[in-house]
């Protein structure tokens, strides 16, 4: 059982540790009959980009602590090259920002998919906004 | 598309988008995200959002794939998206998709399109805004 990196722990500049994924053909069928998508690009198993980001932020978000009332408010993306069904990634965060604005938090995390050889799929960067904890 | 035709303050085509839970279920699948708030209408119900809504992603996913029709592979290689998340989509909620050209900057190689981005509601809620950019190369 993977333990979750408490929210208290997360820190501008924590590194979590590389989460390792493909995408094989049922989900990539599954996805595209979830968002209707009927492109003939993904006939030749051309994975989605947003399909990739969906499954390294499933990735990521299993590796820390969520609190209630926790909203995924931005969304930044870079798609910068094609990854095929079957292809080894790699996903990369990285705590960019935590600060407490009036009654709530805000934190970002950078987030970058590769291919072993190292080539960058996509690159972006998420922003989450939850209420302040009360002090104990 | 033709890349040629387009032009600053120019609009994009508008896309419409019907939600269905049906797709929020397969999305759900396609993706692992199994949160209560987007498959369970009766645990969605008791919340403060009053039942279920799609995940950010998917109609983030919607736009994508508006994208990738306009711009084809150049949108899966050179795109980019900088979206807020303003307001959930529920189902039976139909999106309005569109877009004002903002910039193009025309050089050797390519050309890079810069848009306005919004998605919003039949009640005309914004859903998502923000930018998109495109990188389009040149044949």
């Amino acid at each position: 059982m993977i333990n979750k990196i408490k929210y208290e722990k997360l820190a501008v500049g924590l590194e979590f540790p590389p989460s390792y994924f493909s995408v094989d053909f049922n989900t990539l069928s599954a996805y595209l009959k979830a968002t209707e998508d009927s492109s003939e690009l993904y006939d030749e198993g051309i994975v989605p980009p947003m399909a990739i980001a969906a499954l390294a932020m499933k990735a990521l978000m299993g590796q820390f602590e969520i609190l209630p009332g926790t909203v995924h408010t931005s969304q930044q993306l870079t798609f910068l090259n094609i990854a095929r069904v079957g292809e080894k990634l790699i996903s990369i965060a990285k705590v960019t920002r935590k600060i407490a604005r009036g009654k709530f938090h805000m934190f970002s995390i950078s987030i970058n998919v590769q291919k072993e050889n190292g080539e960058i799929v996509i690159t972006g960067e998420l922003g989450f906004v939850l209420p302040l904890l009360q002090e104990k | 598309m033709d890349i040629t035709s387009l032009c600053e303050n120019m609009n994009l085509p508008e896309h419409f988008k019907l939600i269905k839970q049906e797709n929020i279920n397969s999305y759900a699948h396609a993706s692992s995200d199994f949160n209560p708030i987007h498959i369970d209408p009766e645990f969605a119900k008791k919340t403060e959002l009053g039942g279920t809504v799609a995940h950010g992603m998917l109609v983030l996913a919607y736009v994508s794939s508006y994208m990738t029709s306009l711009f084809g592979k150049n949108w899966l290689t050179g795109g980019s998206l900088d979206i807020r998340f303003k307001a959930p989509a529920r189902p039976g909620d139909i999106l309005k998709i569109s877009g004002k050209i903002t910039h193009i900057i025309d050089d050797e190689k390519n050309k890079t399109i810069s848009c306005d981005l919004i998605c919003e509601n039949q009640n005309r809620d914004a859903v998502i805004t923000g930018e998109m950019k495109v990188r389009v190369k040149k044949q």
